[in-house]
């Protein structure tokens, strides 16, 4: 071969060894990009089945993830770091909008308005610090949250200056009043305040849903409350009224709460959200209690 | 450098070729092969325990069964009949008609076998629920057998 | 033929085979993980439909209480409730039929809970668990069978 041919040669070789290493090596890059898909899907896989499986019986417990994974919790959805989208539009959950870290801390809580609706999911991480600023309602809440919980700690309002987030990666601040002034945080520290008022309307379990959630999924989540609470109280109702057909005499009425239950149906259906539901509710479990007292079949 | 022959050049060329198609086949043949999980063992453990707690429960002569074991685990007499007999005969309908498969069931009074249907065998076990009324206590479980 | 073509045609021979069994290697290969990703797609979908048989007993719209205390079954005065707004549940059940079917004492009626089932499908799976009922109506506690057809 003379010197010509020579270099036809390796630039034949060079160029075909080229194409062939990019083809390679972009198939090796595609192929990466499927893996990680499929990890992040195993991952959102096993948080649902993790969840789920605590949904059958009220439970809390520490879900530990492979690797640190980022989670964007949606109203019906979560995103696994930011690849992965998850539904799961059947659970209401409340957790902060965006989570990192392998280490999640869940607790599945019956939620009763009276009767049991559903299982509220809380959601929150290891390195994530939550303070509650001290006064009665924040230590009634400190002894009402499982202590699984241990990164949820009560503290003086004084102590607030002096706040130490080493070590957390996110950081936030609740206060069940709105007379403490608390605008001399950091800006990276989220700041929730729980008015008086709402504290008498709403029911604890939804106040932990202000102090685990952020605002947009807090809403979204009591939405889903009021759509299930309506769903659970027209089978009420219909049991009420096969309670009716077959078992009413003279001591066994159940018109009265079936009217009731068709009533709570609609504030639940429009969404209405004043002290209204609290009498109805507190009128139900009394008419309840009546049946039982008189040797009838209870509705709930 | 060692210059090969234009024969040895192919031969090397071939050898790089099959040594290819055997990593593909190899691939090919770990993909083909997965393992199947015993997915079985996990949905009888939650027949078995639904199967012990609809059982303890089923309504007779305005109790339930539970309370016919525990007269049986006294020897006593249960809705006017040998209360061991009569929860046999129950027990027995409630599994042949609830599941086609082969279940053993036992009800013991601290360690003391009480009664048992059908014989027992190497399967899933329900989880020990505890019976308890005035006249005593007992311990009942399930089992679902494997078919050997 | 001159050597030089042959040497030129011989190259362009082996550079297509190589070409054709990378192709083929390549395609095979996107076939499989396609498979692989369906076949874990409806491993997922069969675990959470056998997931069902602890579920549905949990379910509030469907499970026993009483004065507020739970109790371990299903009440049969729900049923009818839960029928008629069982189509918001697609989210959890899916393409499924389930059905709750008395067994002991007498075999009374099969009461169907939830049904949707797709236009087309190719197979159907059936997992069956025993259950618990309450029917207010005797009050008393009978044993059902709860069956889940999966349509997929």
């Amino acid at each position: 071969m003379n010197r010509a041919q020579m270099q036809v040669h390796w630039i034949f070789v060079i160029a075909a060894g080229s194409l062939i290493l990019i083809f390679l090596i972009g198939f090796a890059v595609k192929y990466n990009d499927l893996q990680s898909a499929k990890l992040d899907a195993d991952i959102a896989r096993y948080i649902d089945n993790a969840i789920n499986g605590l949904k059958v019986n009220e439970q809390f417990k520490i879900v530990q993830l492979s690797e640190i994974t980022n989670l964007e919790f949606g109203c019906d959805d979560f995103i696994v770091n930011k690849n992965y989208k998850h539904r799961w539009p059947e659970n209401i959950v409340f957790a902060p909008k965006n989570l990192n870290g392998d280490n999640l801390i869940v607790w599945a809580k019956k939620f009763e308005l009276p009767f049991a609706i559903d299982k509220l999911i809380f959601i929150s991480e290891v390195n994530s610090k939550i303070y509650l600023v001290d006064d009665i309602y924040a230590r009634e809440f400190k002894s009402y949250i499982p202590s699984i919980f241990n990164n949820i700690e009560v503290i003086d309002i004084g102590a607030l200056s002096n706040l130490d987030k080493s070590g957390y990666k996110k950081t936030k601040v609740v206060a069940f009043s709105n007379s403490y002034n608390l605008n001399f945080l950091e800006s990276d520290i989220d700041i929730v305040y729980i008015d008086s008022d709402d504290y008498a309307f709403l029911s604890k379990d939804l106040i932990l849903g202000k102090i685990f959630s952020d605002e947009e999924s807090f809403t979204c989540s009591i939405e889903k409350i009021y759509e299930k609470s309506s769903l659970v109280a027209r089978i009420y109702f219909e049991k009420s009224l096969y309670l009716r057909d077959c078992c009413s005499n003279y001591r066994c009425n159940y018109n009265s709460i079936s009217a009731l239950l068709r009533s709570y149906d609609n504030f639940m259906t429009n969404k209405i959200n004043n002290n209204q539901i609290n009498i109805i509710k507190e009128d139900l479990v009394q008419k309840n209690e009546v049946l039982f007292g008189n040797d009838c079949r209870v509705v709930f | 450098m060692v210059s090969l022959k234009k024969g040895q050049t192919e031969i090397v060329g071939l050898v790089i070729v099959v040594i290819i198609l055997v990593i593909l086949a190899l691939i090919f043949l770990k993909f083909y092969i997965t393992g199947n999980g015993d997915k079985d063992s996990s949905v009888k453990s939650v027949q078995a325990n639904n199967l012990v707690n609809a059982i303890k429960m089923v309504t007779m002569c305005n109790q339930n069964i539970g309370d016919a074991i525990i007269a049986c685990c006294n020897n006593n007499d249960f809705c006017g009949r040998d209360a061991c007999r009569l929860s046999i005969e129950e027990i027995k309908k409630i599994m042949d008609s609830s599941s086609e498969e082969i279940i053993y069931f036992e009800a013991k009074d601290n360690d003391d076998l009480c009664l048992s249907v059908n014989n027992d065998c190497n399967g899933v076990s329900s989880s020990i629920n505890f019976i308890r009324n005035n006249d005593g206590e007992a311990q009942i479980q399930v089992k679902i057998c494997s078919i050997k | 033929m001159r050597r030089g073509e042959i040497q030129i045609y011989e190259t362009i021979l082996v550079i297509f085979f190589f070409v054709v069994i990378f192709v083929f290697g390549f395609l095979f290969f996107y076939k499989f993980t396609l498979e692989g990703i369906r076949s874990d797609n409806l491993d997922y979908e069969e675990f959470k439909s056998r997931q069902l048989i602890s579920y549905i007993p949990s379910m509030y719209e469907l499970r026993c209480s009483s004065m507020l205390a739970e109790v371990e079954c299903i009440d049969l005065g729900k049923i009818s409730g839960f029928k008629k707004v069982s189509t918001a549940y697609f989210d959890i059940f899916g393409y499924k039929r389930v059905i709750i079917k008395e067994v002991y004492p007498g075999n009374a009626q099969d009461f169907i809970i939830y049904e949707k089932i797709p236009v087309k499908y190719k197979s159907k799976e059936v997992i069956a668990s025993p259950l618990s009922i309450y029917s207010p109506k005797d009050d008393s506690y009978k044993v059902a069978k709860l069956i889940i057809e999966w349509y997929h």
